[in-house]
């Protein structure tokens, strides 16, 4: 992205909130509020210091303001761009933006999710435009689906790389004390798996769980004197294409 | 600016009612347009102009969808031959990666419901 000065700007603190299950009656919001306290706590910083807030959110519909409502902050810049999974990578690029450039000085971006607990009342809001939706396909999944599909076709992927993935997965969630599902998991049990879109059956796809996450960022010259060695930004990038997968 | 008139689903509709596949077609890049809308996508100015699909295409990705409650049903990806893809499903197909590549043709689900358009469905190239 150009513009980002390389290392101009620090991750100074990071932190998970509760993850996997959370307590009946947790909200989103709870969440990144938890682990806003607990990144800026990592960081030696408070509450007060906070004047840049970034957050994308699949069940609010306008995060950064329900987010700053929430902790009593009233930001000086904020930024809830919603690009799917990718939002959080593509905010620090903003926020780093936004610090170079003076307009805030201590920046969050944070995230919750109670979508594990919401299963069943909660519905995650698709743009399924009227020209795919008499088809039904099963979204997200049915578009990785026939993105999998087409590439099986085209360099002879099958079904057994395509399990490597998932494994491969389990197999660092092995290593993680907080994640959320580490019991053994064997090709087998990935093949044999309920089909959700073919070629993905549910093992293919992503578990669904709450948690939520926090990010401190501040400019370098700040970064130095905090509490932790500070990773700095060296660079970004981000790119778009498309949103349907026809 | 011109007033959009005729909304570009409400106008694809009206051509599947009449037992018509449309697409779009930008006369400045030459390039055909799907799903339909009001500006070239491809950076053209002109209007993008309607025609009429001769219905005819192959099958660039499918995947068989096993809803929550129901039967397993085939979603596609299909490439018409103007040059344009669109989601739709193969009629007949059991939604497996050996199918990618076969040649369809466009058919016509009735509509379903008041106001409804039909549906414009596929089934393979020879199929009855």
């Amino acid at each position: 992205m150009n513009g980002l000065k390389r290392g101009g700007s620090a991750i100074v603190g990071v932190a998970e909130s509760d993850l996997g299950v959370v307590a009946p009656g947790t909200t989103p919001l709870d969440l990144m509020g938890q682990a806003v306290q607990a990144a800026l706590e990592d960081a030696g910083l408070s509450l007060s210091d906070v004047d840049g807030v970034f957050s994308a959110a699949s069940q609010l519909w306008m995060p950064t303001i329900s987010l700053c409502e929430y902790l009593g902050i009233r930001p000086a810049y904020s930024d809830s761009s919603f690009i799917g999974g990718a939002s959080f990578q593509s905010l620090a690029a903003h926020a780093a933006l936004a610090l170079e450039a003076g307009l805030c000085n201590v920046a969050v971006i944070a995230y919750g999710s109670t979508q594990r607990s919401a299963r069943g009342s909660f519905v995650p809001q698709r743009d399924l435009n009227e020209y795919d939706a008499p088809f039904a396909p099963r979204l997200p999944i049915t578009g990785y689906a026939l993105a999998a599909a087409r590439h099986m076709h085209l360099y002879g992927t099958t079904r057994e790389d395509l399990a490597d993935i998932a494994l491969a997965a389990r197999g660092w969630a092995q290593m993680n004390p907080r994640a959320f599902d580490r019991r053994p998991l064997t090709r087998e049990d990935v093949l044999g798996a309920p089909m959700v879109s073919s070629p993905l059956g549910v093992k293919d796809c992503c578990l669904v769980t709450d948690g939520g996450a926090a990010v401190v960022m501040v400019r370098a010259d700040r970064a130095k004197d905090l509490r932790k060695a500070p990773v700095y930004l060296l660079g970004a990038g981000e790119a778009q294409e498309h949103h349907t997968i026809s | 600016m011109n007033k959009i008139e005729r909304s570009p689903l409400q106008a694809w509709q009206d051509h599947l009612r009449a037992g018509e596949l449309a697409y779009q077609f930008s006369p400045d890049t030459g390039r055909a347009v799907f799903y339909p809308r009001v500006v070239c996508p491809h950076g053209g100015n002109a209007p993008l102009e309607w025609r009429v699909s001769a219905g005819r295409g192959s099958v660039y990705s499918i995947s068989r969808v096993h809803p929550v409650k129901g039967d397993p049903y085939p979603v596609a990806l299909i490439d018409l031959d103007e040059g344009f893809r669109m989601m739709s499903t193969v009629e007949g197909a059991r939604g497996e990666p050996d199918e990618i590549g076969r040649r369809v043709r466009v058919t016509f689900r009735p509509a379903e419901g008041e106001g409804a358009a039909p549906v414009p469905v596929f089934v393979w190239e020879g199929a009855q």
